[in-house]
C-alpha cells in the first residue's frame, strides 16, 4: 500500500484520469484491435484456407518449384529472395530489387511476388510491382491485416501511425502507474466488487478490480508496444543518424547482421529443400521463413527461420552458405552478430507482446489479458465521464466513449463480413473493407447522437452478437469449406474460429437484467 | 503446455477459495453470518496460489510460468466477477 496526502492522491488521480480519458479512446482502438490480431494466424486460416489438407511449413518439392520461378524472374529483381508460409497453406515467395524513384537519389523496392498451394505447389497467383502493390495483393490476409495495421499504426502512415501508437503505449504505462498508486487498496478489494450498490460505485468497482487484476501485464504489454513503435520509427532512425552518418540500410544491416558480398562468381544454389530440413532438425520446429542474398552467386547467403520449439520462448534462425549448403551458424534470432544480453532482452520482448510462443494455449490467455485491458480502458472512461455526469461537455464526451466502446467491436465484425462478400464478388478487399469500416462508424454515431446513449449501446451490443453469429454463415456462403469439409482436411481451425464467434455472438445477445440506473453523489463512490 | 494449464486450475482453485471467505467481499456482500479468512490463513492461501508457478519455474519452463500467471490474472478477475454479490 503507498500512502499518499489527499492532495497528492487527487493530483495522482487526475494525471490517471486525464491521461486515459485524452488518450484512451485511441489506446481502447489499438488495444481492441490487438487483442483480435492475437489470432491474425489463425483469421487468415480460417478466413481463406486452402481445398486440400492443411499445411503447416514447406513441403518436400518447393526446391524445384523454387528453381524453376527463379529462372522466370527478371534478373534486375533477384537481389532479395524470401519465402514464407501464411494464409491456409499458401508459400509466398518473394523475389525484390531496388528500382529507381522518380525523386532523385532515392530507390524503392520492386519485385515479383508468387502466391504457391502448399499442397500442389501449383503457382495461384503472380503479382509484379512496387511495395505495397504486391501487399494489396495478398487478399487470402487481407482481413488479419487489416485488424494488425490499425493495431500497430492506426493505418497512419510511417512513421507517424507507429509514433503515434508508441505515444499511447507510454499513456497506458502511465495510467497503469498511476492507477496503482491511486487505488491504495488493490490487494484488499482484489475480490470486491459491490454490484449490489449504485450505478458509481459499481462502475468504479469494475473498473478498479479488472485494473487490479491486469495490472502486470497491462505494463508489460504496454511497454513492449510502445518499444516496438519507436524501435522502428524513431530507435532505428536516430541510431542511424549517430553511428551511420543517417544510413538507414547500412544500420539495419548491421542490427540484422546481413552478410557482406565477397564472390561474386556465379554458382548454383544448392537444395533449398534440404537447408529447410536442415534448419528443422535443428531447430526442433518447422521451417517457416527463408531469406537469402546474392543468389546464383558463389558468395550467396541464406537465413532460415523455424517456429517456436514447445517449452522455448522464441523461434531460432540459422545461417547457410547457400551456394554449397553448408551450415555456418546459429544466428540470434532478432539482433546483432553474436549472443547477447541486447538480444536476449529484445528478443523476449516479442513473445511477451505477442503471446505466440505456446500455439493456442498462450494466445489465449493473450487475448483474454487483452480483452481485461480494453475492459479496463472502456469501463475507465465511462466512469470518468460518469461522475462528471451532470455537465452537458461530459455527456457529449460519454457518448463519444460509448461510440468507440461498443461502435468499434460492431465495426469490425461487419468489416470481417465485408472481406469474405468482397473476395465472393472480385472486388477490391481493401477498399471495400475500409468503407464498410467507415460506414459502421458513421451509423454507430448516428445511432448515438439520435437516441438515448443507453439504448443505442444496447442495440450496438445486440448487433455485434447478430453479426458474430451470422459471421460462420458468410464465410461458408462465400465459398469457404462446410465443417464437415474442414475436418476431413485437417482444418480444425475452420471449426474451432466459427463456434468462438458463435460463443461470443451468444454472449453479446444473451439477456441481461436491467440494473438500477440512479445518481449518486461523487463523494459516495470515491475511496 | 499442459502443465501451465494444470498449474492455473490449481491456482485459481485456490484464489476461488481464498475470494470465498474474504473478509472486505463478505462485509460487502452484507454476508456477516459467514466467518471471514484470518490474515494468517490468507497469506498461507495466497503463497498456495503462487506455488504452481515455482514449481513451473523450477521443473517446466519459461513458457509454462507466463501462460500460468497470464491465466492467474485473468482467473483472478473472473473471480471477483463471478463472486459479487448481485
Amino acid at each position: 500500500m503507498i500512502k499518499l496526502s489527499q492532495d497528492n492522491t487527487r493530483r495522482v488521480l487526475d494525471i490517471h484520469g486525464w491521461s486515459g480519458i485524452l488518450l484512451g479512446l485511441l489506446l481502447y482502438a489499438v488495444i481492441c484491435t490487438g487483442t483480435v490480431a492475437v489470432f491474425s494466424d489463425e483469421i487468415s486460416n480460417w478466413s481463406s484456407p486452402l481445398s486440400g489438407e492443411s499445411v503447416d511449413g514447406f513441403p518436400t518439392g518447393f526446391n524445384a518449384v523454387f528453381k524453376r520461378l527463379y529462372e522466370e524472374v527478371d534478373p534486375r529483381w533477384r537481389e532479395e529472395v524470401d519465402a514464407f508460409v501464411a494464409h491456409g497453406g499458401r508459400i509466398y515467395l518473394r523475389f525484390e530489387g531496388e528500382l529507381e524513384s522518380e525523386q532523385e537519389g532515392h530507390h524503392e523496392h520492386y519485385g515479383v511476388e508468387y502466391q504457391i498451394d502448399g499442397n500442389t505447389l501449383e503457382v495461384l497467383k503472380r503479382t509484379e510491382g512496387l511495395d505495397h502493390e504486391r501487399a494489396a495483393a495478398r487478399e487470402a490476409g487481407a482481413l488479419a491485416e487489416f485488424f494488425v495495421d490499425l493495431h500497430v499504426r492506426l493505418h497512419l502512415p510511417n512513421p507517424w501511425g507507429l509514433f503515434l501508437t508508441g505515444v499511447l503505449g507510454l499513456g497506458m504505462m502511465l495510467a497503469a502507474l498511476t492507477g496503482f498508486v491511486v487505488h491504495r487498496h488493490l490487494i484488499r478489494e482484489a475480490f470486491t466488487i459491490r454490484r449490489n450498490k449504485e450505478a458509481l460505485l459499481r462502475a468504479r468497482d469494475a473498473h478498479v478490480i479488472a485494473g487490479t487484476w491486469s495490472l502486470p501485464f497491462a505494463f508489460v504489454l504496454a511497454f513492449t508496444g510502445s518499444f516496438f513503435s519507436f524501435a522502428s520509427s524513431v530507435g532505428l532512425p536516430a541510431m542511424a543518424m549517430v553511428v551511420f552518418s543517417g544510413d538507414q540500410e547500412r544500420a539495419l544491416a548491421e542490427v540484422f547482421n546481413r552478410h557482406e558480398p565477397y564472390d561474386d562468381t556465379p554458382a548454383a544454389l544448392a537444395n533449398v529443400d534440404t537447408m529447410l530440413a536442415d534448419a528443422s532438425a535443428r531447430g526442433g520446429a518447422k521451417a517457416v521463413f527463408i531469406s537469402m542474398n546474392y543468389v546464383g552467386r558463389a558468395d550467396a547467403f541464406a537465413r532460415v527461420f523455424t517456429q517456436v520449439e514447445p517449452g522455448q520462448l522464441s523461434g531460432r534462425a540459422f545461417d547457410y552458405a547457400a551456394a554449397s549448403g553448408e551450415f555456418l551458424h546459429e544466428n540470434p534470432v532478432l539482433v546483432g552478430k553474436q549472443p547477447s544480453a541486447g538480444n536476449t532482452v529484445a528478443a523476449l520482448m516479442t513473445p511477451l507482446h505477442f503471446g505466440h510462443f505456446a500455439g493456442w494455449v498462450s494466445k489465449a490467455v493473450w487475448f483474454a489479458l487483452g480483452f481485461a485491458a480494453a475492459y479496463v480502458t472502456l469501463s475507465g472512461m465511462l466512469l470518468w465521464t460518469l461522475r462528471r455526469a451532470q455537465r452537458r461537455a461530459w455527456q457529449r464526451m460519454a457518448g463519444v466513449v460509448n461510440w468507440m466502446g461498443y461502435g468499434l467491436p460492431l465495426a469490425m465484425v461487419l468489416t470481417a463480413h465485408a472481406y469474405f462478400w468482397a473476395r465472393a464478388s472480385g472486388v477490391a478487399v481493401g477498399s471495400v473493407q475500409w468503407a464498410v469500416f467507415w460506414a459502421a462508424a458513421v451509423a454507430a454515431a448516428l445511432m448515438i447522437g439520435l437516441g438515448s446513449q443507453a439504448r443505442a449501446r444496447a442495440w450496438m451490443i445486440r448487433l455485434s452478437g447478430a453479426a458474430l453469429l451470422l459471421l460462420p454463415l458468410s464465410r461458408w456462403l462465400c465459398d469457404g469449406p462446410s465443417w464437415a469439409s474442414a475436418l476431413n482436411h485437417g482444418q480444425q481451425v475452420v471449426v474451432s474460429v466459427d463456434l468462438a464467434l458463435l460463443v461470443a455472438g451468444g454472449f453479446c445477445l444473451w439477456p441481461r437484467s436491467r440494473r438500477r440506473e440512479g445518481f449518486v453523489p461523487v463523494a459516495e463512490a470515491t475511496s | 503446455m499442459i502443465e501451465g494449464l494444470l498449474a492455473v486450475l490449481v491456482s485459481a482453485s485456490v484464489l476461488w477459495w481464498l475470494a470465498g471467505r474474504d473478509p472486505k467481499r463478505l462485509r460487502a456482500a452484507r454476508q456477516r453470518d459467514r466467518r471471514a479468512h484470518a490474515p494468517a490463513v490468507r497469506r498461507g492461501l495466497l503463497l498456495l496460489a503462487l506455488l504452481p508457478g515455482l514449481g513451473l519455474l523450477l521443473w517446466v519452463n519459461v513458457a509454462a510460468v507466463l501462460v500460468w500467471f497470464g491465466g492467474l490474472t485473468v482467473s483472478g478477475w473472473l473471480i471477483a466477477e463471478l463472486r459479487a454479490p448481485r
